[in-house]
């Protein structure tokens, strides 16, 4: 299955930070299990200010995923295995895919004269039979003359278009029979949060977030069995309303050491609840460098319309996605400064769901500030 | 879980705050308390695999009382 | 924002608790500069002020800089790095008795003091710092 494009609200909160300048080079090699998807992605960004008041920040990513997603298919025809209909062979295995995605996103941020920020950012995702445009803004207001207390108001919509290859036996098209369509969906996404600086050496948060989209939310690769006979593509509901909180707190212990957690709860109209724990400890070495780890649990609930098999339901997905699953992450990382303007990374993880699913991503990179 | 947002803010916020001058931020600003960590772009690789992986979206954290040093 | 204090005062609670003492003369124009080495927007203003300190020398405005860092070693180890942008006069305030006298709302932050007063202060990184500074040194100008 290909990497779909990321919400940039969650770039918008993470770029621009703090004022200095750079570019980064960053290489993720991400490989799972049983010769699943396998993605070699470089990526390219840059962080300028233009005096005391403007930052721009652009950043590249192409993508190039290859392997195998499973799903059920029919495995009489030999012509595809993602052909569906009805078939007295049905399995469930991996069918290959290979893709090549291109993406990036600009953001300018905007400081006035108390400091506050407007940050407003534009991105695009293309792949051959998905693409992806976004626009998103968010104003960060500090309610404090010290800066220890600030509200951040942020929102992001993105509107997609998704080519459905092959219309047979998919619910979704009006084309007829093995033509293909264009579909589309759109959502927006709103965050509120708040920010306390609590002490010297400590900061918390606290952030309410809703969203919503309609439209295709299906995947023309993703198939479904009904009467345990006939293969159809999936369909799932054509609007889903989420909504969350999350938590957040980095503390200082002592002068070399920083620990990180976040809680996030989510919840959303398909019947899925998630529950997110992250942590994360920080270790400066020396000057020069500075090692660190951490363990993610995930777990979440399935949606209403998932199961593995399916007579007369409407809605209908064994995408293993929106099935109920629990996943843990390893984390390690080391960042290697060569001297204060130039800085090598290096990370490891490990991912494991439930599900079976098991992957290994590697992040290397350079970053350079001038 | 309304419940639970409200006391963890108490827990967070209330009665446990003092006042920090800017110029007593200097571990603040360090990039181990920044919220991308010192790479924001291995951050945005992580975000995108669980995004594709799971299905849960939506809960960038936003952090900006950290430094105000701008 | 104004404030006043007398130089003895914070000349004692210098030399009481800080490494190095502040004094100003009286009569003279001073622009102070607070910056440490973990602000960043401190490292886009020392330029700033570097450009202007031979035209304000000349008009008899001194600029002393500040220096926060509560560890020495920071401090040098800054001040080495931007030593082509500091050519003024630099105290270092480790103990951070100056600038809690001083009581800055934002980093970097400056205070132009004349006859022992404050007269005008900038906080946090100003886009145009050398129009803002004629302008608030016209209005200590001003002042009697």
């Amino acid at each position: 299955m290909q990497l779909r494009k990321l919400s940039i609200i969650a770039s918008l909160l993470v770029a621009g930070a703090h004022a200095d300048d750079y570019v980064a080079l960053e290489y993720l090699q991400y490989n799972e299990n049983d010769s699943r998807v396998s993605v070699s992605a470089p990526s390219l960004e840059i962080n300028k200010d233009f005096g005391a008041d403007y930052t721009l920040n652009a950043s590249f990513v192409l993508d190039s995923v290859s392997g195998a997603s499973p799903t059920y298919y029919d495995a009489t025809s030999g012509a595809s295995a993602h052909a569906k209909g009805p078939s007295g062979d049905i399995r469930y295995g991996n069918v290959n895919f290979d893709e090549q995605r291109a993406a990036g996103n600009v953001t300018l941020t905007t400081r006035f004269a108390n400091r506050d920020e407007l940050k407003v950012g534009v991105g695009y995702s293309t792949e051959s039979d998905f693409y992806s445009y976004e626009g998103s803004a968010s104003y960060m207001h500090y309610l404090d003359d010290s800066h220890n207390q600030s509200i951040s108001l942020g929102g992001s919509y993105q509107s997609n278009e998704v080519l459905i290859k092959d219309c047979s036996y998919n619910a979704a098209c009006d084309a007829s029979s093995g033509a293909s369509q264009k579909m589309t969906n759109d959502g927006y996404q709103l965050q509120l949060s708040f920010s306390q600086v609590i002490d010297t050496t400590s900061v918390a948060d606290i952030g309410v977030f809703y969203g919503s989209e309609s439209g295709y939310l299906s995947s023309p690769y993703h198939n479904i069995v009904r009467n345990a006979n006939t293969v159809y593509a999936e369909l799932k509901p054509d609007a889903r309303d989420n909504y969350g909180v999350k938590l957040g707190y980095k503390k200082a212990l002592g002068e070399s050491l920083f620990a990180h957690a976040s809680y996030k709860y989510y919840s959303d109209d398909w019947g899925i609840n998630s529950h997110t724990i992250d942590t994360k400890l920080l270790y400066e070495v020396n000057d020069d460098l500075t090692l660190g780890g951490g363990v993610r649990y995930y777990m979440q609930s399935e949606a209403d319309f998932y199961a593995k098999a399916f007579t007369a339901e409407k809605f209908a997905s064994s995408d293993e996605r929106v099935s109920d699953f629990n996943a843990l992450t390893y984390k390690a990382e080391l960042e290697y400064k060569f001297s204060d303007d130039l800085s090598y990374n290096l990370g490891a993880n490990l991912y494991d769901q439930s599900t079976g699913l098991q992957a290994t991503f590697f992040t290397t990179g350079l970053k350079y500030k001038f | 879980m309304r419940y639970i947002t409200i006391l963890a803010a108490a827990l967070l916020f209330g009665g446990c705050v003092s006042e920090v001058q800017p110029w007593e931020k200097a571990t603040l600003a360090k990039d181990g308390m920044k919220e991308g960590g010192a790479n924001p772009l291995v951050k945005k690789y992580e975000e995108h695999i669980y995004y594709s992986k799971e299905a849960t979206k939506g809960g960038g954290s936003i952090g900006a009382g950290g430094c105000g040093c701008n | 924002m104004k404030k006043s204090f007398t130089l003895a005062c914070v000349a004692l609670a210098s030399t009481l608790f800080a490494n190095e003492t502040l004094l100003l003369e009286k009569e003279k124009t001073t622009i102070l500069s607070f910056f440490a080495s973990w602000c960043p927007s401190c490292k886009k203003e020392l330029p700033q002020l570097a450009k202007l300190h031979d035209g304000y020398k000349k008009r008899g405005i001194e600029i002393i800089g500040i220096d926060v860092d509560k560890k020495l070693e920071d401090a040098h180890k800054f001040q080495e790095k931007m030593k082509e942008h500091l050519p003024f006069k630099v105290l270092n305030d480790t103990s951070n008795t100056i600038v809690g006298e001083y009581k800055p709302l934002g980093m970097p932050a400056i205070f132009i003091v004349k006859n022992n007063e404050v007269c005008a202060t900038i906080f946090g990184a100003e886009e145009h710092l050398e129009e803002r500074l004629e302008k608030e040194l016209q209005t200590c100008k001003e002042k009697k």
